[in-house]
C-alpha cells in the first residue's frame, strides 16, 4: 500500500494504516525531538505526544505540504512548547554532567577516535546554541532537509531559514575553534 | 574577494547555493588564504561530522504504549461526546419543560371566562344579556345588574378558595356553584348589588388577578344579586424561578461541555 493510500486511509479513521504511516516515520521524528530536548525520556513522550498530535488531527492535514513536513512541524513544535515550559535550572544540571563526561572521554589520541570525539564534541556544541539556530541546523545538516521544507516547517521565510543556518554554522565554528581540546586537533590540521 | 565575503560564500557552497562563477572564485580564494581555507575545513568537518551524529532507535516500549496512549484518548473521545450530549440532551430536555410550563399556562390563560352551564346557573343567559331578553316573557319587567368575569391565581387553592367563600358571606352573599379541577377551582358567586365592588376588591388582596372583566346583564325583578365569576388557579411557584435556573444551568453546562469537547478535539 503506498504512502497516498495509507494517508487516506489514516485520515477516515483506519488505525491500522495510521500505524503503518508513522512508522517510517518513528525513528527521525525521535531523533530530531532527542537532538532539540537532549534527553531520552523527555524525548520518548515529546515523540509520542506528536504522534498522538497527528492521530487526533490526521482530518485537517491538507495536501499542500508533504506528511513528512507536517508531521516535522508538530514535532519541533512541541519540543519547543516542552523547552519553554522547561525549568531553566534542569537543563544547567544536565549541560554541566554532559561536559564532565566528554572531558574524560577526549583524551584518547587515537586518529579513528579522534574522529568519533569530535562528532560528540559537535553534538555538545550544537546544544548550547540558541533553540532557534540549534532546530535549523537539525534540519538542514543533519536531517539534510532543504530551505523551502525547513521554511515550511518552521513558518518562517527563507532569508530567515538561511540566515539562521548559517549563523548557526558560524557560531558552532567560532565555539568549537575556542575549545582547549580542539586547539591540537586545529594545529595537525594545518600540516 | 575578502576573507569576509568568502566566509559569506562559503556557507551557500554547502548548501549547493552557489553559482559556478562564484564557486571558483571561492575556490580560487581558499587555494590562496590559509586562514579561510583552515575555517573552510574546519566548517567542513564540522558538516560532516552532524551528518555522522548516530541514530538513536525508538525505545522500546514505544509503539505499544503509543497504541495504549492512543485507545485511552479515543474511549476519553467517546466518553466526552456521549457526556456532551448527554449535556445537550440535559439542555434541551430542561428548555423544553421551561416552554412546556409556559404553554401550558398560556393555554390556562386561554379560559375566556365562565361556562355556559354556570351562566345558566347563575340565570344570566349571556353576558350581552340579548339571548336572555328573548327567552324572557315581555310582560316580566327587567332589572340590570352586574356581572364580573374573573381570572386569579394564588399560591394555596384550597386556603385561598376557603377564605375567598368566607369573605363573599361575610359580605352577606352565597356561592351557587362550585368545581374543582387539579389546580383550579370555578367558582360562580352571588353578592348584594352594593357589595359587589368592596368584594371584588377584596379578592384581589387574595391572590393576583390575570383577567377582570365586568359586563351588565338583564335578571327577572326583584333580583339584585350581582355575579362574580371567578376562576382560581394555583399559582406554580416552581416554574419561574426553578426551571428558569435548570434551563439556564443546563444551557451552561451544555456550553461548557460543547467548549471541551471541542477544545480538545
Amino acid at each position: 500500500m503506498g504512502q497516498e493510500e495509507l494517508l487516506e486511509r489514516a485520515r477516515n479513521g483506519d488505525d491500522e494504516a495510521f500505524s503503518l504511516l508513522i512508522e517510517n516515520y518513528e525513528k527521525y521524528v525521535y531523533n530530531v525531538i532527542l537532538r532539540i530536548v537532549e534527553e531520552k525520556e523527555e524525548a520518548k513522550d515529546i515523540a509520542q505526544e506528536t504522534f498522538i498530535k497527528a492521530y487526533m488531527s490526521i482530518k485537517t492535514f491538507r495536501k499542500d505540504s508533504s506528511f513528512r513536513t507536517w508531521i516535522y512541524r508538530i514535532a519541533v513544535n512541541t519540543a519547543m512548547d516542552y523547552l519553554r515550559k522547561k525549568v531553566r535550572s534542569e537543563v544547567n544540571l544536565v549541560t554541566a554532567a554532559e561536559d564532565e563526561l566528554e572531558i574524560k572521554s577526549f583524551q584518547t589520541p587515537e586518529e579513528v577516535i579522534e574522529q568519533k570525539l569530535t562528532v560528540e564534541m559537535v553534538r555538545r556544541e550544537i546544544s548550547k546554541l540558541p533553540v532557534d539556530y540549534k532546530i535549523a541546523l537539525i534540519l538542514r545538516d543533519i536531517e539534510g532537509m532543504n530551505y523551502e521544507e525547513i521554511a515550511s516547517i518552521l513558518k518562517v521565510n527563507l532569508g530567515t531559514v538561511k540566515s539562521r543556518i548559517w549563523r548557526a554554522r558560524n557560531l558552532l565554528r567560532e565555539r568549537i575553534k575556542s575549545l582547549p581540546e580542539f586547539s591540537g586537533f586545529q594545529e595537525r590540521g594545518r600540516e | 574577494m575578502d576573507c569576509k565575503r568568502a566566509l559569506e560564500l562559503m556557507q551557500a557552497y554547502f548548501d549547493n547555493e552557489l553559482g559556478e562563477k562564484e564557486k571558483e572564485k571561492l575556490e580560487e580564494h581558499l587555494r590562496t588564504c590559509e586562514s579561510c581555507r583552515r575555517e573552510f575545513l574546519m566548517q567542513k568537518r564540522i558538516i560532516e561530522n552532524l551528518k555522522l551524529l548516530p541514530l538513536e532507535d525508538v525505545p522500546e516500549s514505544f509503539n505499544e504504549s503509543l497504541r495504549e496512549k492512543i485507545a485511552k484518548l479515543k474511549k476519553k473521545r467517546e466518553n466526552r461526546r456521549k457526556s456532551f450530549l448527554a449535556g445537550i440532551l440535559a439542555a434541551s430536555l430542561l428548555l423544553m419543560t421551561m416552554f412546556l410550563v409556559h404553554a401550558f399556562d398560556i393555554n390556562l390563560g386561554k379560559y375566556k371566562g365562565p361556562s355556559s352551564d354556570i351562566l345558566q346557573m347563575a340565570g344570566a343567559g349571556s353576558a350581552e344579556g340579548k339571548g336572555l331578553e328573548r327567552k324572557l316573557p315581555a310582560n316580566v319587567s327587567r332589572k340590570i345588574t352586574k356581572i364580573a368575569y374573573i381570572d386569579m391565581e394564588v399560591s394555596n387553592l384550597t386556603e385561598e378558595s376557603e377564605k375567598i367563600v368566607k369573605i363573599v358571606k361575610g359580605e352577606g352573599g352565597h356561592v351557587e356553584s362550585y368545581s374543582k379541577k387539579e389546580r383550579e377551582v370555578k367558582l360562580t358567586l352571588k353578592v348584594k348589588e352594593e357589595s359587589f365592588e368592596r368584594v371584588i376588591s377584596e379578592l384581589k388582596e387574595t391572590g393576583k388577578f390575570t383577567k377582570l372583566q365586568i359586563a351588565t346583564k338583564e335578571v327577572e325583578q326583584p333580583v339584585n344579586w350581582a355575579t362574580i365569576d371567578l376562576l382560581i388557579k394555583e399559582r406554580n411557584d416552581f416554574k419561574p424561578i426553578v426551571v428558569i435556573i435548570l434551563g439556564l444551568l443546563g444551557v451552561i453546562f451544555g456550553a461548557y461541555k460543547g467548549y471541551i469537547y471541542f477544545k480538545r478535539r
